[in-house]
């Protein structure tokens, strides 16, 4: 069995280009990546198996939020529509800011990794994945997405 | 006394008739399109036609034109009732209810009315009384005069009642009404007695004075007040008869004393007609000469009355002025063009020019530059004439002196608030009580205006400084979103670094990684400095100062401070000549516009920047595809605090606005709702 492929989507050459190599260097996975969203998604169409019925070659995508013409969150919630919840994905992101975080985790991504990051953080998530701890971690993410959004909601409230 | 009955009773309807006519013209002229009017007009022409030709019937030679004029003049006399109960029914309001029982009147009258042409009606007519002809009532006419009285009784009854439940104001004018009506047709139906040969005749020519006081309360009744008010006309009529009995009094007198001492024949008739003549005099004498007066005046003191609207218009406009050189404009104006004094000056206190320092004198301002001419004298706080005119609050007028001929205060409580210190009037006439009197007047109101200005500024500078302030912490506003978005522009090179960084320990060996390694990692540290220079130059407050700058490198530095996602950037930017500018603030200017735009378009869509030269002026444009801007809040989005946002202080298009006309450009809008907003500026 071929190596599953990752795809690492950021509009910043240099910094997609970067994160490709931390994960190359792994040698355990394959790599894919993408400058634009528009690039992301042809990614995904060539990687379709049996025209998506076997799901997709692409096993999960780190997606960066700030992106021209179509953004990372814009972006995750076309590959749901299109590609289904089957593709793990990891938002990827400089932003700190409430309304993005709950839009994103809203969405069911495996975590939220914040720029700059530690290489090792970045393959732990990648091994969780692969490992089998998907829902786990998905699960959290969303816990934490409930957690924080009823913090908002408090907030807002006391406003 | 009595010459003959023929005359006096001719006169009565002579005079009654011209009343009638009177009345009938000027109620119908008063409101043509009231039906009360119309009805009461007509009713008024019906009286008086019946009495003209009641003259043509008593004084008409033959028996053939007595009968004629009879019946003529009964033609009018048929109509009587039906518009008599017509106009009394309109005035109480009865009209919608009772319109049949009108309409059933005027065919009872329709009747008569034809009957009158028959021999039923009046046969013939005979001398009586000393009149030539009257009537000779036929078989018809005695059921025309029960018709004549039981509708007018029926109308008194109705007035009667209708003032018992009336309240009020309403109560009285009805129950007068009904007092002047029962009067007028007691009075007037004498004549009817001689018809049938009942005496005494002088009844009947008495008779009609009543119908003429019956018509004249009626007619002022309906055109004056409606019903009127009936304490204001007795003491009218008491107040008129007072005044015409002690005149009328007096002339008499003089008419016996004549009639004692020169001569024993005297013209009843005569005297009758001089009295009526003083009673026109009485009437309308005062309004005759007011009237001829302010037109002559007009015509011949043109002048003058143009003088003094000059005057008054100027106390009006000066009141109106918020600024000193606007009120003194208007003073100086007055004094030369109006009045045309030729050496007027005005004196201010010093603290209009130099509001904070504690003022000792008054200065003289220009009246070319409205502003202080120190040169040109000063009037001390501790002069005499300054306490004089505080003390007497009066104009010092000195005949003899020049150049201070009259000296004005103008005072508003106990402070002196200007001096007008005029000299002589060109025409070297001395000013009179009017000239004074109307500068006082002009004084008063700029001193009110004047102190005004003072108010007025001191708002003025601090609306400034509080914007100033709103203005500093919207800066501070838009640089809450701007660091934001640099720290994530930090974030991304730092991801570069550290990534490559944590590589590096398995690459070392590899000599091309190590040269990539060390040019990206000087790229990005370049990049990350580059970001933090920006950031320090857009947090300090640098003083303002203009330098030769280039909009393009403006727009692109600016455009640098934003987090753009979803939308798609054009640069279009051609080569402009050099702007004198202050950089920061052109610097928010785009910062302003380029967020607008970007919050304009929360779904995406493309923010397009350009720069060229139009007709000599430098262009720049923001514009965006997002929703647009209503055509009817086009106006109002460069007004402070005007936002449509939730969040928005609603101050950074008044900021671009203002920051643009300081710089004297000028700032353009191109809105359609739905196609998006261009802002255009020009410098």
């Amino acid at each position: 069995m071929s190596n599953p492929i990752v795809m690492v989507v950021d509009d910043e050459v240099d910094v997609a280009n970067a994160i490709t190599n931390i994960i190359k260097d792994t040698g355990k996975y394959e790599v894919v990546t993408a400058y634009s969203a528009k690039d992301a998604l042809a990614q995904l169409k060539k990687h379709k198996v049996l025209l998506g019925l076997g799901g997709n070659k692409i096993r999960l995508i780190l997606l960066d939020i700030k992106m021209p013409e179509m953004d990372g969150l814009q972006l995750l919630e076309k590959i749901r529509k299109d590609f289904g919840e089957d593709i793990g994905i990891s938002m990827l992101t400089a932003w700190e800011d409430d309304e993005k975080w709950e839009r994103a985790t809203s969405g069911f991504v495996i975590n939220y990794i914040k720029k700059p990051f530690k290489s090792k953080d970045l393959i732990a998530t990648l091994e969780n994945f692969f490992k089998g701890d998907e829902g786990k971690m998905v699960l959290n993410t969303f816990e934490k997405h409930i957690e924080k959004r009823d913090e908002f909601s408090k907030k807002k409230k006391k406003r | 006394m009595v010459d003959s009955f023929l005359f006096q009773y001719s006169f009565s309807y002579l005079f009654g008739g011209t009343v009638f006519a009177i009345l009938a013209v000027f109620v119908f002229l008063k409101a043509p399109e009231e039906s009360l009017n119309k009805v009461f007009a007509f009713y008024c022409f019906c009286v008086a036609w019946w009495s003209f030709f009641s003259i043509l019937m008593i004084n008409s030679p033959t028996e053939f034109w007595g009968t004629f004029w009879d019946r003529l003049c009964l033609m009018g006399v048929v109509l009587i009732p039906p518009t008599f109960i017509h106009f009394n029914y309109i005035l109480l309001g009865y009209m919608q209810k009772y319109r049949w029982f009108i309409l059933t009147n005027y065919i009872v009258s329709g009747f008569f009315f034809i009957a009158n042409l028959t021999p039923f009606f009046v046969n013939h007519t005979s001398p009586k009384f000393g009149l030539n002809y009257y009537t000779d009532p036929g078989p018809l006419y005695l059921p025309f005069v029960a018709y004549f009285f039981s509708l007018s009784f029926f109308t008194f009854f109705v007035l009667f009642f209708a003032s018992r439940r009336a309240t009020g104001r309403y109560k009285k004018q009805v129950s007068l009404l009904f007092w002047a009506a029962l009067l007028g047709y007691s009075m007037g139906g004498n004549n009817y007695n001689l018809s049938f040969g009942i005496g005494p005749a002088f009844l009947a020519a008495i008779g009609n004075l009543g119908v003429v006081a019956y018509g004249l309360i009626v007619a002022y009744t309906i055109t004056k007040h409606r019903l009127l008010d009936i304490s204001v006309i007795i003491s009218r009529f008491v107040a008129e008869f007072i005044a015409i009995f002690i005149l009328g009094t007096i002339y008499l007198f003089m008419v016996w004393l004549y009639w004692v001492n020169v001569s024993v024949r005297i013209d009843i008739p005569f005297i009758v007609i001089t009295i009526i003549f003083g009673i026109l005099v009485g009437q309308f004498y005062q309004r005759l000469r007011l009237f001829f007066q302010t037109t002559s005046d007009k015509l011949f003191l043109r002048g003058k009355y143009d003088y003094y609207d000059t005057l008054s218009e100027a106390s009006t406009r000066a009141g109106e002025k918020l600024s000193i050189p606007s009120i003194l404009n208007i003073l100086y104006d007055v004094f030369y063009n109006a009045v045309e004094i030729s050496n007027p000056q005005v004196f201010l206190p010093e603290y209009f020019t130099e509001p904070g320092k504690v003022s000792k004198r008054y200065l003289i301002y220009d009246k070319e530059t409205f502003k202080p001419n120190k040169k040109g004298g000063e009037i001390g706080f501790d002069d005499p004439m300054v306490k004089q005119l505080i003390e007497s609050r009066a104009p010092i007028c000195d005949p003899k002196n020049p150049c201070r001929e009259l000296v004005i205060p103008c005072l508003l409580e106990n402070r002196l608030i200007a001096i007008f210190v005029l000299g002589r009037k060109l025409s070297e006439d001395p000013y009179t009580d009017e000239d004074i009197n109307l500068l006082e007047g002009l004084a008063s109101q700029a001193a009110i205006a004047l102190d005004h200005t003072r108010s007025y500024e001191k708002i003025k500078t601090d609306l400034e400084a509080a914007e100033k302030v709103l203005a500093r912490s919207q800066r501070l506003a838009s640089l809450g979103t701007l660091i934001a978005g640099v720290t994530h522009e930090i974030r991304n090179p730092l991801t570069v670094i550290r990534s490559e960084t944590e590589r590096l320990a398995n690459q070392a060996r590899d000599q091309e990684y190590l040269k990539n390694y060390r040019d990206l990692l000087l790229k990005h540290i370049d990049r990350i400095s580059g970001i933090v220079q920006r950031m320090l130059g857009l947090a300090k407050e640098k003083p303002k100062k203009a330098k030769s700058i280039d909009l393009r490198e403006v727009i692109e530095q600016t455009l640098q401070f934003f987090v753009i996602s979803r939308i798609t950037v054009k640069q279009d930017l051609k080569p402009v000549s050099m702007i004198k500018a202050n950089e920061d603030e052109m610097h928010e200017v785009f910062v302003n516009l380029i967020q607008n735009a970007i919050e304009a378009m929360p779904g995406g869509g493309t923010l397009t920047l350009k720069t060229y030269m139009e007709n000599d002026r430098i262009v720049a444009e923001v514009s965006d595809t997002g929703s647009g801007i209503p055509e009817d809040i086009q106006e109002k989005i460069f007004d402070p605090f005007y936002s449509t946002r939730h969040e928005g202080v609603g101050l950074g298009l008044s900021i671009v606005y203002r920051i643009v006309r300081e710089h004297d450009g000028d700032v353009v809008v191109n809105s359609k709702p739905g196609d998006g907003t261009t802002f255009k500026l020009l410098f």
